[in-house]
């Protein structure tokens, strides 16, 4: 079931009504049977394979917090064996297979190993990384392992972050289940706020850039440098209001029913470096590998050599998350060189912003750094959208040469894309440097927050794109 | 709580108010509007009574030249062929103008690509301002799907994505001199369109759905006495299987006689290999229409006076 269609508006108002309308000792039933009914839209018969995996980590949760020592270790390893190894024979099985046929071919071998012909589990390695995070924090003795079996699956399939995040952790899940929510007035409408500016980035910004970015990524050989600049632009903002609003519908519908989600994005194209854009895009990933993988390999307390491949292997890593396909590693690569390269030359940068008088100005300096982070994120997107690697280094080729004409399919397309941007920035300029809220609008005076909410609405129904586009985020 | 109550009350009066006027804006502004795809759309559904009409997607579009025809036949053409349009599209267009009267001849252009157009459904949007119009076209965007149903509760949904076109329109002058003939500009690049060919059309077959719509067009135009000709135009380069649905095709409609004809243009000679008429693999430039045109006017003067 997509957030974005009426189905799913449907769905919630049912699940919400009777949330609030059934006593609390059977509320926890309630969302577990919603969340197995939203992720039974998908694909039925892979609940079990989720199920599987969920009895697993809750019996592993179990056993790691009654022993100790080397024991303890190998239930952890067993554990997460279990959940990586779903995650490597439905996500990575066939992209290793083709790679191991490559390797072998040029040896003048054949590879014999045939591919499975499966489809991916929705939000597969989201709700794997939040299984294991409760493993790991059970381990690290955060976190007590959860008796109630019921409880447990929950915080694996809570149905608004089920397929897409934020990734949770469990010490900020776990205990809200068992906490009694109130119908607070103030606090359902803060959630619906903040799920109609969901639906706006997703439907008006999102789906609207598609259009534009998919005629263009699919077809680069016939497209010029300008083009592919130009639609390499609205990719970045594309995949930020396509995933930022899902990550606003998932929050709001939480907030709805008094669950408290992690924020996952903070304007992370406000950034003025490419460390600060990490801190602000896709935050509960991010901090996921910095908690679990980025400290567990010494972090930056090892030598200066090691920091930074530990950077650069976690982002490497992080890009593989993504997706099965070297277009992914090599974007995460690329943002792990960025982070290295900034800390090799920061000297050096300083002393160039000093010498021509930067330091005197800090606002051109700010915006100047926006600008120049923003641009070398898109750069990295070139990877992350194209569909092969050749396909990525004919665009960065293409771009490079500075030439053509720019392709203009209809006025109106254009005329939607630009005004949907526009009216983002806008909105998002605000809340950044102002009054600092994920709610798109803030007012002393009610009525014209309700009139701007309703305009928002207005502006959704009127050129919002309504064919039920797939959240690009799911298919990770 | 009375607060509450009053604020949620607020909220959707503000709502509902704003669709409404949202709605009556934009359908003012779809209504005067100079937009050229939305004056032929609205033509072609509301005010036809040519004595022939061009129906199908931009190949109709395209290929047909409006001012040969009715010079050369002496009779009232519209060529409402619309880019992305499939055979329902079609279908829709021909029973709106049967509702008003009973065009002399109507010409379809049908050839493989018609049946795997990729945005066919999503033309189909074109006509949310007129779902109320017809069952045909209530169901055609409902697809009797109950959360699509309820989308059409807004005023504005129904104008969804007009609004850009509807503005800039208006302050434009009415141009429509061609009849419903849009001319392409350009020469094709035939490298690309080969492999494209090779590659799209490989494996593919004929939609059993898709056929039925035609065999409807097909029927209406019998039961209503109206000639109907049946076209697949030119193409620059044909993929073996692209033949082999060419030949499936020309089958079915022969299968017709009576007031029905079928013309196969696909390898026609006077555009074969000839990159100087085509526009890409499935559209004849300016040129190359006004070429094909001159030929097929021979044709419908043929059945005209049959």
């Amino acid at each position: 079931m997509l957030f974005n269609s009426i189905h799913f508006l449907f769905f919630f108002l049912i699940v919400t009504s009777l949330y609030f309308s059934l006593p609390h000792k059977f509320r926890w039933f309630l969302l577990l049977l919603a969340s197995c009914y939203f992720y039974m839209a998908f694909i039925p018969v892979y609940i079990l394979i989720l199920g599987g995996t969920i009895i697993i980590d809750y019996f592993a949760g179990i056993w790691l917090e009654k022993t100790n020592g080397k024991r303890k270790k190998y239930f952890l390893i067993a554990s997460v064996i279990a959940n990586v190894g779903v995650l490597a024979v439905f996500k990575y099985y066939n992209f290793l297979n083709e790679n191991l046929s490559v390797f072998l071919s040029s040896f003048g071998y054949k590879n014999s190993i045939p591919d499975l012909s499966i489809a991916l589990p929705i939000g597969l390695s989201f709700h794997t990384f939040q299984a294991m995070s409760y493993t790991i924090e059970v381990y690290r003795g955060n976190q007590k392992a959860e008796r109630n079996f019921g409880i447990y699956a929950l915080y694996v399939m809570f149905y608004p972050q089920l397929v897409a995040g934020p990734i949770e952790r469990p010490q900020n899940m776990l205990h809200q289940f068992y906490e009694k929510h109130k119908f607070v007035f103030e606090r359902v409408v803060e959630g619906l706020k903040l799920i109609l500016w969901g639906f706006f980035m997703k439907l008006v910004v999102a789906d609207r850039l598609a259009i534009y970015v998919n005629a263009v990524y699919n077809n680069p050989t016939q497209h010029s440098g300008l083009t592919l600049a130009v639609a390499t632009v609205f990719f970045a903002f594309q995949i930020y209001c396509d995933f930022a609003g899902y990550s606003n519908i998932a929050i709001g519908c939480a907030k709805v029913m008094g669950f408290k989600l992690m924020t996952n994005f903070n304007r992370p194209y406000f950034s003025a470096s490419i460390s600060e854009f990490w801190k602000r895009w896709h935050i509960s990933l991010s901090t996921w590998f910095k908690d679990y993988l980025y400290i567990s390999l010494g972090g930056n307390k090892v030598s200066i050599p090691r920091w930074y491949f530990n950077l650069f292997f976690v982002f490497a890593i992080s890009g593989l998350w993504h997706g099965a396909n070297w277009t992914f590693i090599i974007w995460g690569a690329v943002n792990g060189f960025y982070l290295v390269f900034a800390i090799v030359s920061e000297k050096w940068r300083n002393k160039f912003g000093r010498l021509i008088g930067l330091n005197r100005m800090p606002g051109t300096n700010k915006a100047l750094q926006i600008i120049i982070t923003f641009l070398l994120v898109c750069f990295s997107w070139i990877f992350f959208r194209a569909n092969s690697v050749q396909d990525a280094f004919l665009i960065v080729n293409k771009i490079f040469s500075f030439s053509g004409d720019i392709y203009y399919p209809n006025f109106q397309q254009l005329f939607y894309s630009i005004s949907a941007i526009a009216i983002l920035l806008l909105i998002e300029f605000r809340q950044n440097y102002y009054f600092k809220t994920p709610l798109p609008f803030k007012s002393g005076y009610w009525i014209s927050e309700q009139l701007a909410y309703s305009a928002l609405l207005i502006i959704t129904l009127a050129i919002g794109v309504f064919d039920g586009g797939q959240f690009i985020y799911f298919q990770f | 709580m009375r607060t509450v109550y009053l604020r949620i009350l607020i909220f959707i009066l503000i709502v509902v108010v704003g669709d409404i006027t949202g709605g009556v804006v934009c359908r003012y502004l779809y209504n005067i509007t100079n937009d050229p795809p939305t004056v032929k759309l609205k033509h072609t559904l509301n005010s036809t009574n040519e004595d022939i009409l061009i129906l199908g997607n931009s190949r109709a579009e395209c290929h047909f030249v409006s001012d040969i025809i009715k010079d050369s036949t002496g009779l009232t053409i519209y060529n409402c062929g619309i880019g992305g349009a499939d055979f329902l599209f079609s279908e829709i267009q021909l029973k709106e103008s049967l509702k008003r009267y009973r065009p002399k001849l109507v010409v379809l252009e049908a050839s493989p690509n018609s049946f795997f157009l990729v945005n066919g459904e999503d033309k189909l949007k074109a006509l949310l301002p007129f779902y109320k119009r017809d069952t045909l076209i209530y169901n055609a965007l409902t697809k009797g799907n109950f959360f699509e149903k309820v989308k059409f509760i807004s005023s504005i949904y129904p104008y969804n994505s007009t609004i850009g076109a509807s503005l800039r329109g208006v302050f434009k002058k009415s141009t429509d001199t061609l009849m419903g003939f849009v001319p392409a500009f350009g020469t094709i690049d035939s490298v690309h369109e080969i492999n494209y060919m090779n590659h799209h059309y490989k494996d593919r077959q004929i939609n059993e759905s898709d056929l039925n719509i035609l065999r409807r067009i097909i029927n209406s135009c019998i039961e209503n006495k109206i000639k109907l000709m049946i076209i697949s135009t030119p193409v620059y380069f044909m993929s073996s299987n692209y033949c082999d649905l060419e030949t499936k095709i020309k089958q079915y409609c022969s299968a017709y006689s009576g007031n029905v004809h079928f013309f196969d243009y696909t390898d026609f000679k006077k555009t074969k290999g000839r990159k100087d008429l085509f526009y890409d693999n499935f559209h004849l430039n300016e040129q190359g229409a006004r070429v094909f045109t001159q030929q097929v006017s021979g044709d419908i003067i043929n059945i005209i006076q049959d």
